[in-house]
């Protein structure tokens, strides 16, 4: 990564902006190569580009494609060296950042927001459930916690997808599966009719699973239809508004709380959330 | 092929992008877009627009005009990138030619109010046409006039551009997205949006029949900024609150028959639609006759 | 901390302070007979000088304009180009209370610990705010007494009445400075309180969270509004923005643009997949009133974003007054 203000070497903040005399100039997004691109099932795509910034899970990045706009685009990673972008083709800057190539540059600002606060989960058991793109964003968290396994209890991770050719960082998931780090339950709600394997919503699953509250914490991302219905399978498994935390998705421009967008009530998506705790806002309006 | 409009995007085909990406690959091999400018019912008022905006050489890098019937006799017969399409269906020929033109291009880009919204021709449609094309026309068998309706309502349309003109940076900006190869980026606020940007006195609060709050705005308030109410020429907004609009021209001493009439004048058809949805019932008799 | 300046003298004061940066100040345009901020040409415009009434449209435009570019850019080889922010010194005269608390609340909203906006900051800086006190409330709409007003100001110039001077309250080190520009007046210095703003309109609650659910708002808004966003964009402290590209012609150069957006627009909340989080009419007007009175207050502390100009009734085509709405939902009407 390199920072007009000094030099590649920046270890004088941690964001990804350019610094001109001092001065942060919030909205120029700053240059940074791409490492590898990599095809995820059939829809998403994978960005690795080379920034060295500390973040946490569940942030976000704001990617630049000049002269079509600017996207929020969530971290599927948790490393010093790289950053992982999952990519999933539905916008117009969405539709042009894939057309990129190894090599090339990106322009990012970031990471924004508040991610899943892992430190206050130490000692606890976890629950991760996501949903389509969803499952990017908790990839981050996984990586954390491959990396601290030692402070975490059982985790168990619910991933539902429309259909099997969706479903992204397979490789990934099925060593993390061999070798115990994570318990796996998948559903598939629009398999294609030769599929056989789990089909329906993961909120069945999760009902199924029986899973008491006891020290567990519980973290959604997701549609927010499915977030909602999660977070009502969770309810009859006891579990409480404080234990589940989930992640927003609001129309977004400038990401730091000052573009109005994405208020949810009177907070930020982009610089009080995207991760939010359930009860702080359930009862939010609009 | 219901339209919608004052969208962010106006990109009504699922495959619009593929083509976008296409018109780039093009562009990138150094290949010029072909674009065609064809009318049909109309007063030709848009084509003129193109024809006198003073940015559009600035374009020709990257386009290539190669069929303009209106003041080319020899033009282009094959397949274009673009073709913009100006006037409305009002007769069999038309329908066929509209039907004609979509056949043979990636993109459909229809601007004007006639194009888009039915404009001013689509008044017959509440009267009897063979009443009309006599009051018109001496001889009327060679006619076949239909219900004027706009080109959406016929073949699927990718771009509407409305507007009594259009404006021409709107289509000049348009354009150059296109040809960057993004759906292009058009405004879906009321007039009054733009009228505050440049500072001017609200013309309905001076007691003038202004429909720019429920009008889609990409004009830049020229008509208010000059001291002339809107008359709604771009067509209401989606989000258009009818019966609001109205009790407000009605509170400011307007007769409701005449408040009708303007609501009616560009936009009849999409005014009609959103009224029958917010509940709003029309005093004059303005019912759509049974014709061909 | 002030002085005093004979009324006589008030030209002549205002001619030192415009000497050297541009100066804006309400004045009555001659083709609508509207009173505007506008920027002085030159001595001769101080004649035009009208205060008979709170501009019709705000200062905000100075401190971020309807359309701003942020950084230029060129596509062939993804450079940003030109991202000098440029900042003309700027004398902004004539301000009421009400616009100068609303520099308050952006300089909140742009000027935070945790980011700060170099564009905002950088115009905000070199603008010097000189006040005109309202010894009477230029409007029937105004309502400023009931929404906690500060003073925030660099100068404030209060015309006292009946007496042949003007009294200049000093309420910033900026304003010192400013002062040293009519050193050559030789102003008597003088001590005064500039008192609270009387409206004869008042808005009866700011515990308006009950009334979330209150039929009243949908039945005015339905009835009423015509979401034309006017209200928002005459607003001062409205400053929700939209960002976007634009590129010229020749497909190499562009220029990265913000422009003033609005929460009463159904597309603001617009995210891929054509999903909107308030479609409907109510919850937007409902969202404004709430911002301005209820979630503000929540994050920068008990002042409300509202000011109490009443530009948004005044200019409403149809005239919708929220203070008159929740009064009467306070009276239980």
């Amino acid at each position: 990564m390199s920072c007009k203000g000094c030099g590649s070497s920046c270890k004088c903040h941690n964001h990804l902006q350019h610094v001109e005399k001092g001065k942060v100039l919030l909205y120029e997004p700053v240059k940074v190569k791409i490492l590898k691109k990599q095809k995820l099932g059939d829809r998403h795509t994978l960005l690795r580009v080379e920034a060295r910034v500390d973040h946490d899970p569940g942030q976000f990045f704001q990617v630049t494609v000049l002269g079509f706009g600017e996207a929020p685009i969530s971290i599927a990673s948790w490393s010093k060296d790289y950053i992982d972008l999952v990519v999933n083709p539905v916008g117009t800057v969405t539709k042009e950042v894939i057309r990129k190539k190894p090599g090339d540059y990106l322009l990012l600002r970031g990471p924004f927001g508040y991610g899943y606060p892992m430190h206050y989960f130490y000692n606890n058991s976890l629950i991760l459930v996501g949903g389509g793109c969803g499952v990017a964003p908790l990839k981050g968290v996984m990586d954390y916690i491959a990396k601290h396994r030692q402070h975490f209890g059982e985790i168990h991770c619910f991933f539902g997808y429309r259909n099997p050719g969706d479903s992204i960082f397979d490789k990934e998931m099925a060593k993390w599966e061999k070798d115990g780090t994570f318990t796996f339950h998948y559903a598939f709600s629009h398999p294609p009719k030769s599929f056989k394997g789990p089909t329906g919503f993961v909120t069945k699953y999760i009902e199924e699973s029986g899973l008491s509250n006891h020290r567990r914490a519980v973290m959604i991302c997701g549609p927010t239809p499915m977030m909602l219905a999660a977070i009502k399978s969770l309810e009859t498994l006891g579990f409480n508004d404080d234990q589940v935390w989930i992640s927003h998705e609001r129309h977004m421009k400038c990401a730091t709380g000052m573009c109005g967008h994405c208020m949810i009530e009177g907070k930020y998506t982009c610089k009080d959330g995207p991760v939010f705790r359930w009860d702080w806002i359930k009862e939010a309006k609009g | 092929m219901k339209t919608k409009l004052g969208q962010d995007i106006l990109c009504h085909r699922a495959d619009m992008n593929d083509h976008l990406s296409r018109l780039r690959d093009k562009r990138a091999k150094g290949q010029k877009l072909k674009v065609g400018v064809f009318g049909i019912t109309g007063c030709a008022g848009c084509q003129l627009t193109i024809l006198f905006s003073e940015k559009f050489p600035a374009l020709m890098d990257m386009i290539d005009i190669l069929a303009v019937p209106f003041v080319k006799e020899q033009n282009y017969k094959g397949h274009f990138d673009i073709i913009i399409l100006e006037g409305l269906v009002s007769s069999k020929a038309d329908k066929e030619k509209a039907e004609e033109l979509r056949a043979r291009c990636d993109l459909l880009m229809c601007i004007g109010a006639c194009a888009t919204h039915g404009c001013v021709p689509a008044m017959k449609n509440f009267m009897n046409h063979p009443e009309v094309e006599r009051a018109v026309y001496a001889k009327v068998d060679y006619l076949n006039s239909l219900d004027a309706t706009p080109v959406s309502k016929h073949v699927p349309v990718d771009i509407e551009l409305p507007g009594c003109p259009p404006d021409a940076n709107q289509i000049y900006a348009v354009l150059t997205d296109l040809v960057l190869g993004r759906p292009p980026r058009i405004t879906h606020n009321p007039v009054c949006v733009e009228c505050v940007k440049r500072e001017v006195d609200c013309l309905l609060l001076q007691g003038k029949p202004c429909l720019g709050p429920i009008t889609v705005g990409g004009c830049d308030a020229i008509c208010t900024a000059a001291g002339h109410e809107c008359m709604g020429c771009r067509g209401p907004t989606d989000d258009a609150n009818l019966p609001a609009m109205i009790q407000a021209l009605q509170d400011q001493g307007y007769k409701r028959k005449d408040i009708e009439n303007r609501l009616h004048t560009y936009a009849s058809l999409l005014v009609d639609e959103q009224a029958k949805m917010q509940g709003v019932k029309w005093e004059k008799k303005l019912k759509r006759k049974k014709n061909g | 901390m002030g002085y005093l300046l004979p009324k006589s003298k008030l030209n002549t004061f205002l001619e030192l302070l415009m000497h050297g940066s541009s100066f804006i100040a309400p004045v009555r345009r001659k083709k609508d007979d509207v009173v505007v901020f506008e920027e002085l040409e030159g001595k001769t415009d101080l004649t035009r000088l009208d205060f008979t009434t709170n501009p019709q449209f705000t200062a905000k435009k100075f401190f971020m304009p309807a359309y701003e570019p942020l950084f230029t850019y060129n596509m062939k080889n993804q450079k940003l180009t030109d991202k000098k922010i440029t900042a003309r010194q700027r004398i902004l005269f004539g301000l009421r209370l009400c616009d100068l608390n609303a520099v308050k609340i952006q300089d909140q909203l742009f000027i935070n610990p945790q980011f700060t906006d170099d564009h905002y900051q950088a115009a905000r800086e070199n603008i010097f705010l000189v006040g005109w006190y309202c010894n009477t409330p230029p409007s029937k709409f105004c309502f400023c007494e009931s929404m906690n007003l500060t003073h925030y100001y660099d100068l404030m110039l209060r015309d006292l009445p009946g007496k042949k001077d003007i009294y200049i309250d000093v309420g910033s080190p900026k304003g010192e400075i400013l002062m040293r520009k009519a050193m050559k007046l030789k102003l008597k210095e003088h001590h005064e309180h500039v008192p609270k703003i009387r409206t004869p309109k008042k808005l009866k609650t700011h515990d308006i969270r009950k009334y979330f659910d209150h039929p009243k708002w949908q039945k005015t808004t339905e009835s009423k509004c015509l979401s034309c966003q006017r209200c928002t964009t005459m607003c001062p402290t409205c400053m929700c923005f939209d960002i976007y590209d634009k590129t010229q012609t020749d497909l190499e150069h562009g220029t990265r643009e913000r422009t003033w957006d609005s929460c009463h627009s159904k597309q603001f909340t617009r995210v891929a997949g054509d999903h909107y989080f308030r479609p409907d009419r109510t919850a937007r007007f409902k969202h404004r009133i709430y911002h301005k009175i209820v979630y503000y207050p929540e994050i920068f502390g008990q002042v409300p974003m509202c000011t109490g100009c009443g530009r948004c009734i005044e200019q409403c085509p149809t005239q919708i007054d929220f203070v008159e709405l929740i009064n009467e939902m306070e009276d239980g009407k």
